[in-house]
C-alpha cells in the first residue's frame, strides 16, 4: 500500500502534465515580460536596454494613475456594492415560494452565460443620451438635469460601465451564495425558531457567519475579477472619452498595441503583477481569518 | 523521491532557459538578395505562382476593388499567378493583425496598408523596395503626380497607388432642405458658422454630426482644418516639422474645437458615436451638417438628394476657404511587397495590379478621378461632384493629412485620445497642448 | 408596520433586479424585428412594423457556424484538457506522499493572481516560435493552462474529502494505480468535475480579450470576437440586423442553459459546498 502511495513514476506521470503547461504559458511568460520591460521595444525590434526609464515613464503617466483610480472603483463597487446585493438576493430569494424560487434561480445566471458583447451592446443602448432606455425613463420623470450623456462624460464613465459589470455577474454570484445557504444544515436553525429570531436577526447572526467560506471565494474571485477588467471597457467606450475609463489592463493594451510601445506595457504587467500580489496579501493578512491557500 | 523532484525542476529550467534564448531573440529579417533562383523563369507553364494577399474586408470600396476588379481581372491580366485572399476585417483589428504578422517577419506577399501602419513595417526592414521594377514601367509613365513615384531619400519606394486619395478633402456637408425649413444659411465665417449651430441647436436639431468615437474626425481631418482657417502655413509647418503644437494658431483651432462643443454643435455623447452612426444621423435627417471627406460624397448624394457642401468656414479675413484644401493621400498609403516573398517579381508585379484596378474602379465606379491616368473618360457625374472636382481643380495650396502623412504610431494614438478629451468639452487646449507636444518631439524620430 | 413596509421595498426592488436580469432576452428579441432606423426612434417598446428578414441578412453576412464551430472548439477543448490533467495533479497533491507537493500546490495557486491579460505580449511570442501562431490550440493551451489553478484548488479539496479505503480496496483487487484512478477516483467526483466543466465553459465560451488579440486571423475567431467585428464593420448601424445576429450568437448558450438549467445547478451546489 504504501508503493502504492509513492509510486514515483505515477507521480510524474500525474504531476508533470499540468505543472508543465502551467509553467509554459502561465509562469514562464513572466520572464521575457521582466526582461523586455527593461527594453525599447516597439513589438518587432529590441531597441537597446534602457534600465529603469519605462517603470519610471509608466509611473510619472497621469494616464496611469487615473487607469489605477478607475481599477479601484470598480474594485471597490463589486466588492461593497456587488457583493452584499448580491448576498441579500440570496437570502432573500430562500425564503420565496417554490416557484419564484425556480425562477430566479433560472433566470439570475442568464446574464452571465451570455456572451459580454451583448451585455455590454445592452448597456450602450440603454445609456445612449438621446433614445436610451435611461434617459427616456428620467426624462418622463422630469429629471432631464440628470439625463446626461452616461458614456460620453468623464465624471460617469466609470460608474456607468461598473454598473454594468456589476449586474452581469450579480445573479450568478447570489446563486453561488444561495447554494451555500442551502448546505447549511437546518439544525443550525432550529434554536432561533424557538427564540423567535426574525429573518434578519438570523440571517445576521447565523446565515452570513456560516456562508464565510462562500463568502471568501466570491470575494477572492470578485476582486481579482475586477481588478482585470477590459472587455466590458473596450467594448462600451474603448477607454474613453480620451483616456477616462482606461482600466490598467486596458492601458497595458493601449500602450503595447495602440502606442506600439511593447516595453512600457511589459513595465504595466509587471507593475500590476506586484499590486495583484500585494492585494492579496492584504486579503490573507485582514479579510480572511483562516489563510486562504495560495 | 528527492531524484524525482530534481527531475521535474531540471525539465523545467530546461524548457524555460530553451524558450528564453528563443523567444527574446529577434527574428532575423527577411533575406533579401534571395531572388536568383526565382527569375530563373521555370519552363513548365502549369506551374502557377501563389501570392498571399491581405486586405480590408471591412470597407466597401476595398470589397468592391477587390471583388469587381482584382479577382476577375487577374485571370486576364496575370494568368501565371494564384492568389490567396486573405480577409483582415477593419480598424484597429486590421492594424493588430498586421502588426502581428510584422512581428512575426511572416507577411503576405502583397497587402494594402495605410501609411501610419506602413511605416512600421519599412521600419521593421519587411517591405520591398518596388522602385527597380516602377522605374521606366508604364506604370511610372502612367502617373500624372510625379512624386508617388518618386523614390525617397535612400532611393527606395515602398509603396504604389493609384492617386485617388490625393482628391480627398473634407468638406461640410448639408441638408438644403433642413437649411431652408429654418431659414438659416450656409456659414462662411467660424463666427457664423458657431451662430447657426447655436440656432440649430436651439430648434432641436443637431447641427453637426462627426464620427466622435476615438476622435476620429478631429484626428482626420478638423484639428487640421481649424489650423487651416486661421493660417494653412502653420500646418504646413507641422507636416514638415518646422513648429509644434505650442504654437498659438494651434492653441486657437482648439480654442474652435472646443467651443463647437460648447455650444451644443455636435450630438449628445459624441465621444462614442461611430462612423456608421454618425452617417445615418445625418442621412436620416437628425443631424443638419456633416464633417466629412468626400470619397462619401456619392453615397451621401444618393442617400440625401437634398446634399450640398460647403468648404470649410475660414476663421481670418486673409483666409479664402477656396483657395486653400486639405488632401488626404500619403506617400506609404497603398499596396505593398514583402521583402521575404518567395516571389519578388511577381509580388511587385501584382501589387502594380491592384494599384492600376483601384484606378479602374475609381474611375469606373466611382466616376472620381485618379492620379494614374487610365485612359478612362470620366462622363455623367452629377453636378454636385462637378462642383466639387472644380473646387478642388481651383484651390491654390494643397496640403497634405498631418494624420494620414506624418503622424508616428504613438503620436496617432496620443493625438485620438487627447482629441477625444477636447470633445467632452471639459478639457482646455493648453492641457491638450501640455500632453502632446513631447510626443510631437519624438514623432520625427 | 414599519418591518412590513421594509419588506415590500426589498421584495420590489429583488424582483425588479430579478426581472432585469431576462431584459436582455426581451431586448435582444425585440430589435431583431425592427427595421434600419426604428431603434432610434423607438429603442425599447414593441415593433412598430415587424421586420422578419433581419436574421436571413445577418446570417448571410456573418459567418455564424465558423465562429460557432470554434467557439465550441475551445471551449471543449479547454474543458478536456484541463479536467484531465487538472484532476490528475489534484489527485497526486492531495492522495499521493511525496516531499514537495505543498510547494506544488503553492506554485499551481499562483496562477490565481496573474491574470491572462498581463502576459499576453510574451505569449504572443511564444506562440509564435513554438508555431501555434493562428491555430486553434494557439488559444486552447493558454486557456486550459489559466484555467488549471482553480480547477486543481477545487478538485485538491474533493479529493482530500475521500477515505483512504478507496485506494485500499482497488489494490487488494489488484488495480494498478492508473486503473484505481481512472475507474474507481475519478467516477465519485463526478459532481465536482461536473462543476467544473460548467465553469471552465462558461469563461471559455465567453472569453474576449485573449481571443482578441491570439485569433488575429478571422478564421479561428469564436463568436465574442466575431460579433464585436459584427457590430463595428458589418452591421454598423444597422441594429435591426445587429439584433438577429446578437440572437444567432446566443442560441447555443440558451439552449445548454435551458436544457441543462438543474444540472448546472446542482454542479454549482456541489462546488459551494466543497470548502
Amino acid at each position: 500500500m504504501k508503493d502504492y502511495f509513492s509510486n514515483k513514476m505515477a507521480i510524474f506521470i500525474f504531476a508533470f502534465p499540468a505543472l508543465f503547461l502551467f509553467t509554459i504559458f502561465v509562469i514562464f511568460p513572466i520572464f521575457p515580460e521582466i526582461l523586455i520591460s527593461f527594453q525599447k521595444n516597439d513589438g518587432f525590434r529590441n531597441m537597446g536596454y534602457i534600465g529603469f526609464e519605462n517603470y519610471t515613464n509608466v509611473l510619472q503617466d497621469k494616464t496611469f494613475w487615473r487607469a489605477n483610480y478607475n481599477t479601484i472603483v470598480i474594485v471597490i463597487l463589486s466588492t461593497f456594492v456587488g457583493l452584499p446585493i448580491s448576498l441579500i438576493f440570496a437570502l432573500t430569494m430562500d425564503r420565496l415560494s417554490e416557484p419564484m424560487k425556480r425562477f430566479f434561480k433560472a433566470s439570475s445566471v442568464f446574464p452571465a452565460v451570455l456572451s459580454v458583447t451583448v451585455i455590454a451592446q445592452m448597456w450602450i443602448a440603454i445609456y445612449e443620451p438621446m433614445w436610451g432606455l435611461l434617459n427616456t425613463v428620467l426624462r418622463t420623470f422630469h429629471l432631464d438635469n440628470l439625463a446626461l450623456a452616461w458614456l460620453s462624460d468623464s465624471r460617469t464613465v466609470v460608474l456607468a460601465i461598473s454598473v454594468a459589470f456589476l449586474w452581469q455577474y450579480l445573479g450568478l454570484n447570489a446563486l453561488l451564495f444561495y447554494t451555500g445557504i442551502k448546505a447549511i444544515p437546518k439544525t443550525y436553525y432550529e434554536a432561533a425558531i424557538i427564540d423567535g429570531a426574525g429573518f434578519i436577526r438570523t440571517s445576521i447572526k447565523i446565515t452570513i457567519p456560516l456562508l464565510q467560506d462562500v463568502t471568501k471565494y466570491l470575494l477572492v474571485l470578485s476582486i481579482l475579477g475586477s481588478m482585470s477588467q477590459f472587455s466590458h471597457v473596450r467594448i462600451m467606450t474603448g477607454g474613453g472619452p480620451g483616456d477616462f475609463s482606461r482600466t490598467v489592463i486596458y492601458q497595458l493594451y493601449y500602450k503595447a498595441f495602440s502606442a506600439s510601445d511593447f516595453g512600457q506595457g511589459c513595465a504595466i504587467a509587471i507593475i500590476f503583477v506586484i499590486e495583484c500580489l500585494i492585494l492579496t496579501f492584504i486579503i490573507n493578512r485582514f479579510v480572511a481569518r483562516e489563510k486562504i491557500e495560495f | 523521491m528527492n531524484r524525482l523532484t530534481k527531475l521535474m525542476v531540471l525539465a523545467i529550467v530546461t524548457i524555460m532557459v530553451v524558450s528564453l534564448v528563443a523567444c527574446t531573440t529577434t527574428p532575423a529579417p527577411g533575406k533579401p538578395g534571395d531572388n536568383g533562383g526565382a527569375t530563373s523563369a521555370p519552363d513548365k507553364p502549369a506551374e502557377k505562382v501563389k501570392i498571399k494577399f491581405l486586405s480590408l474586408s471591412a470597407d466597401e470600396n476595398r470589397n468592391n476593388i477587390r471583388e469587381d476588379y482584382i479577382k476577375v481581372n487577374v485571370s486576364k491580366d496575370m494568368p501565371n499567378v494564384e492568389v490567396e485572399y486573405d480577409l483582415g476585417g477593419g480598424g484597429q483589428d486590421y492594424a493588430n493583425k498586421l502588426k502581428a504578422y510584422n512581428a512575426s517577419g511572416d507577411m503576405p506577399d502583397v497587402w494594402f496598408s495605410e501609411q501610419n501602419l506602413s511605416v512600421l513595417v519599412v521600419a521593421a526592414g519587411n517591405a520591398l523596395d518596388l522602385y527597380p521594377y516602377v522605374k521606366g514601367s508604364d506604370f511610372e509613365k502612367n502617373i500624372k503626380m510625379k512624386d508617388l513615384v518618386a523614390p525617397d531619400q535612400d532611393g527606395k519606394l515602398y509603396c504604389v497607388q493609384p492617386g485617388a486619395d490625393q482628391y480627398f478633402t473634407p468638406r461640410l456637408f448639408y441638408h438644403k432642405d433642413i437649411f431652408e425649413q429654418y431659414d438659416v444659411e450656409p456659414p462662411k465665417t467660424f463666427d457664423e458658422l458657431v451662430t447657426l449651430c447655436e440656432t440649430l441647436k436651439g430648434k432641436g436639431i443637431v447641427p453637426m454630426s462627426i464620427v466622435g468615437k476615438d476622435g476620429w474626425t478631429p484626428n482626420l481631418h478638423m484639428v487640421q482644418t481649424m489650423i487651416m482657417a486661421e493660417d494653412p502655413q502653420v500646418a504646413i509647418d507641422l507636416t514638415n516639422n518646422k513648429t509644434d503644437f505650442s504654437n498659438p494658431v494651434v492653441k486657437n483651432a482648439l480654442g474652435r474645437i472646443q467651443k463647437l462643443v460648447q455650444v451644443g454643435a455636435f450630438a449628445d455623447g459624441v465621444t462614442n458615436i461611430d462612423y456608421g452612426p454618425a452617417m445615418e444621423m445625418y442621412t436620416s435627417d437628425k443631424a443638419a451638417m456633416l464633417a466629412m471627406f468626400t470619397w462619401e460624397l456619392g453615397g451621401l448624394e444618393s442617400a440625401s438628394p437634398d446634399t450640398d457642401f460647403i468648404p470649410w468656414p475660414s476663421a481670418s479675413d486673409s483666409v479664402d476657404p477656396n483657395g486653400i484644401i486639405q488632401y488626404w493621400g500619403a506617400p506609404l498609403s497603398g499596396y505593398l511587397a514583402s521583402a521575404s516573398s518567395k516571389n519578388p517579381d511577381v509580388a511587385a508585379e501584382f501589387a502594380i495590379f491592384c494599384a492600376v484596378q483601384d484606378a479602374l474602379y475609381y474611375n469606373i465606379d466611382q466616376k472620381a478621378p485618379t492620379m494614374y491616368d487610365t485612359g478612362i473618360e470620366i462622363e455623367g457625374i452629377s453636378p454636385l461632384l462637378q462642383k466639387n472636382l472644380d473646387q478642388f481643380d481651383a484651390a491654390a495650396i494643397k496640403v497634405p493629412s498631418m494624420w494620414a502623412a506624418t503622424f508616428n504610431a504613438q503620436m496617432s494614438a496620443e493625438f485620438a485620445t487627447e482629441n477625444s478629451k477636447l470633445l467632452t468639452g471639459q478639457y482646455s487646449p493648453d492641457e491638450y497642448i501640455g500632453v502632446i507636444n513631447p510626443i510631437w518631439a519624438k514623432n520625427f524620430e | 408596520m414599519n418591518k412590513r413596509k421594509t419588506r415590500i421595498l426589498v421584495n420590489t426592488f429583488m424582483i425588479l433586479i430579478g426581472v432585469s436580469f431576462l431584459f436582455p432576452m426581451y431586448w435582444m428579441l425585440n430589435i431583431s424585428f425592427k427595421s434600419r432606423s426604428e431603434v432610434y426612434d423607438n429603442p425599447f417598446g414593441l415593433p412598430r412594423e415587424w421586420v422578419f428578414n433581419n436574421y436571413a441578412d445577418a446570417l448571410e453576412k456573418f459567418n455564424f457556424l465558423r465562429y460557432l464551430s470554434n467557439s465550441l472548439i475551445y471551449s471543449v477543448g479547454t474543458i478536456l484538457i484541463t479536467v484531465f490533467f487538472g484532476s490528475m495533479l489534484a489527485y497526486c497533491i492531495s492522495r499521493m506522499d511525496w516531499k514537495n507537493k505543498n510547494l506544488a500546490l503553492s506554485y499551481i495557486s499562483m496562477g490565481l493572481i496573474i491574470p491572462a491579460q498581463v502576459v499576453i505580449i510574451p505569449l504572443l511570442i511564444i506562440n509564435r516560435d513554438i508555431g501555434l501562431k493562428g491555430t486553434r490550440m494557439g488559444l486552447i493551451l493558454p486557456y486550459s493552462a489559466f484555467a488549471l489553478s482553480s480547477c486543481v484548488l477545487m478538485l485538491y479539496a474533493f479529493f482530500r474529502s475521500l477515505p483512504r479505503e478507496l485506494e485500499e480496496a482497488a489494490c487488494i483487487d489488484g488495480c494498478t494505480i492508473y486503473q484505481t484512478y481512472f475507474r474507481i477516483i475519478l467516477p465519485v467526483i463526478k459532481p465536482a468535475i461536473a462543476t467544473q466543466c460548467v465553469l471552465i465553459f462558461m469563461n471559455t465560451y465567453n472569453e474576449f480579450f485573449l481571443a482578441f488579440i491570439l485569433g488575429a486571423e478571422d478564421r479561428i475567431r469564436p463568436l465574442t470576437v466575431g460579433l464585436l467585428n459584427f457590430f463595428v464593420s458589418i452591421g454598423v448601424s444597422h441594429w435591426g440586423q445587429i439584433g438577429a445576429a446578437m440572437i444567432i450568437t446566443s442560441l447555443p448558450t440558451i439552449i445548454v442553459y435551458i436544457l441543462g438549467n438543474e444540472q448546472i445547478e446542482n454542479a454549482l451546489t456541489a462546488g459551494a459546498i466543497l470548502k
